[in-house]
């Protein structure tokens, strides 16, 4: 299932207002613009709305409205609107049917398919009916929401991305899967994936990342020299390593590079969710973050690649010159910000400006330091 | 001392571009520079390909970048026009090939070049050789029978069903494609490596070109006529 589109406004009528008018996204989104017009907010707030549908988070903010539409086979139209923390409507249509019709103090109409009837309901105001009602008999149409939620991750690609978190295995501890939406897990991903599906995730993650550049043989979890935690004496505190071709030994988690270690933690985490059949939305802010230019240009052709050939929808953001021009423009979304207001710009609502530019001759980066994406040939 | 820079998409339109300057400025009268710009972690840099028969005492100075695509040219006039224009140069010309857009599109793509070009520093000219600068080699036909006696007109009339003497290969869609095909005739090759081009652009009249061509193809004659304006 993909998300279609989203539009949202927090706060209305109040200082704190803010809107993001409605954003139609395809299979790959790169969300562009100028500092502080939207990018990082609306990429949170997708993961907000994953976050709340599969249950993972309660109401954060005392005031949204969302409208939503994913599509999946058929479209799926979903509404929610909240203040002072209590759900003041929630409704969701599918096919041109609503199946679920909720208003003020929790009281609403749900589908119950099995049934074949609609029936009356009262759920908790500060809680999602999609959620506390979740029944994959009477209310089947509730599941995609909940799968997309569930298998829709945020990578913070500008921060540390795990490098600064190690892990302590209990061996005697139950082998529960890892919190796929904990990002700084990176240790306990792999040494996951291994275990369950051995040698093919590490080739996996080892091709992936000599594709994007980085030369490796090998790829593992072992214990980091010289550290431990008094609390935990007697287990070794385990980090990730790589062996690079060109050298003898291995390199840890400490000492391999910060921009190394991002773009390895996010192929470790993408194979895993995709061997685990996680993926509904793969998130990523800030993309190519203290990577050079190959290798920042290269993950994003790997991910436009594993979002072309699979079912996964990719939403990125950059700031980066040069990841800019080598993003096609026909994955571009452009975000300006005037007053309290973001817009969106992108091939789905603009495409005669988005075509036009390729008539400038300009690079790509210019599309957005014009102003090009306004008004086309007639920015002054 | 007049000085003059040449953006040009590729190898192709560097050779040629070097050799009509020489031949219509004269060899002695003019500076020629040829430049490569190269990606290097995404920051463009230029590197000296060759300094044709620089001295000081010239009347003309012009380089000529090659900037690996058609993708580069305008980006890299922006980019570059502010430090030529402190050393300087008194205007810039580019040049592109239409191709692969199309024919169509020529009004739109000539409206969009001029977009976005500064104008506070010195003038900017961008011209496109239609479809291809492939057209204005065969459009000075008699290159043909230099290349190879056996490419007459009439074996090309006769194996491709025009005539670049008499018609305009401006109406060509591809005419790299159509320079191959008809080298290929006797055996021999059109590309891009620089032993190729180069024999091309030695075969070529410029005379005819300058006099002739120019009159039956229109984006030759747009270009020759800035150069001879620089030339004044």
């Amino acid at each position: 299932m993909i998300l279609k589109s989203i539009k949202y406004s927090q706060y209305n009528n109040t200082p704190n207002a803010w809107t993001l008018e409605r954003f139609e996204l395809g299979k790959v989104n790169l969300v562009v613009g100028k500092n502080a017009t939207g990018k990082t907010k609306t990429l949170n707030l997708i993961k907000g709305l994953a976050d709340l549908l599969c249950g993972e988070i309660k109401l954060i903010f005392t005031s949204g409205c969302y409208e939503v539409i994913f599509h999946n086979n058929a479209d799926i139209q979903y509404f929610l609107s909240y203040e002072n923390s209590k759900i003041q409507k929630e409704e969701l249509i599918v096919e041109g049917k609503k199946l679920l019709n909720r208003g003020a103090e929790g009281k609403g109409r749900i589908m119950a398919v099995e049934l074949g009837t609609e029936m009356s309901f009262q759920s908790p105001e500060n809680e999602l009916a999609c959620v506390t009602r979740r029944d994959s008999i009477q209310h089947p149409f509730f599941e995609d929401l909940y799968e997309w939620g569930k298998s829709t991750i945020h990578y913070p690609f500008g921060s540390s991305l795990g490098k600064d978190h190690f892990a302590i295995f209990v061996k005697k501890e139950k082998k529960n899967n890892v919190n796929i939406k904990d990002t700084s897990k990176v240790a306990a991903f792999l040494k996951r994936g291994i275990e369950k599906h051995g040698n093919v995730i590490k080739n996996k993650i080892i091709q992936d990342m000599n594709t994007i550049g980085y030369e490796l043989n090998d790829v593992g979890v072992c214990a980091i020299p010289g550290m431990s935690i008094d609390s935990f004496q007697g287990s070794n505190v385990e980090g990730v390593y790589v062996k690079e071709k060109d050298l003898d030994i291995v390199t840890t988690q400490i000492e391999i590079s910060q921009g190394m270690f991002r773009a390895l933690s996010l192929l470790i985490q993408l194979n895993y969710a995709e061997f685990e059949s996680l993926h509904g939305c793969i998130i990523i802010d800030d993309i190519g973050e203290g990577l050079d230019f190959e290798r920042s240009t290269s993950l994003i052709k790997l991910l436009i690649d594993k979002a072309n050939n699979s079912n996964v929808q990719i939403i990125m953001s950059t700031n980066d010159r040069f990841v800019m021009n080598n993003v096609p423009l026909e994955y571009w979304s452009v975000i300006q910000r005037v007053g309290n207001t973001s817009k969106i710009f992108n091939y789905k609502n603009s495409k005669k400006i988005f075509d036009d530019f390729e008539y400038t001759g300009l690079a790509n980066f210019d599309f957005l330091s014009t102003e090009f994406f306004i008004k086309g040939f007639d920015v002054k | 001392m007049k000085r003059l820079a040449i953006f040009v998409e590729g190898q192709t339109e560097q050779l040629f571009v070097t050799k009509l300057l020489k031949e219509i400025a004269g060899e002695n009268h003019i500076n020629i520079i040829q430049e490569k710009y190269i990606s290097n972690g995404g920051v463009r840099s230029i590197t000296l390909i060759d300094a044709v028969s620089a001295t000081n005492e010239k009347k003309y100075y012009v380089i000529i970048r090659d900037c690996g695509g058609d993708s580069r040219v305008k980006s890299d006039i922006v980019d570059g026009c502010e430090k030529l224009y402190q050393k300087g140069y008194g205007e810039i010309i580019g040049l592109l090939d239409v191709y692969p857009k199309d024919r169509e599109d020529i009004p739109k793509y000539e409206t969009g070049l001029k977009f976005g070009v500064p104008t506070k520093y010195l003038p900017i000219s961008i011209y496109l050789a239609v479809m291809e600068i492939e057209a204005w080699f065969m459009g000075e036909a008699t290159h043909f029978e230099k290349i190879h006696p056996a490419l007459t007109k009439e074996l090309i009339f006769d194996t491709f069903g025009f005539d670049p003497f008499l018609e305009n290969m401006e109406m060509r869609d591809h005419p790299a494609n159509d320079l191959n095909k008809i080298y290929k005739l006797v055996g021999l090759a059109y590309t891009k490596k620089k032993k190729n081009t180069q024999r091309t652009v030695d075969s070529i009249d410029y005379e005819r070109l300058y006099i002739d061509g120019k009159i039956k193809m229109e984006s030759l004659g747009k270009f020759i006529e800035h150069i001879d304006s620089f030339l004044d």
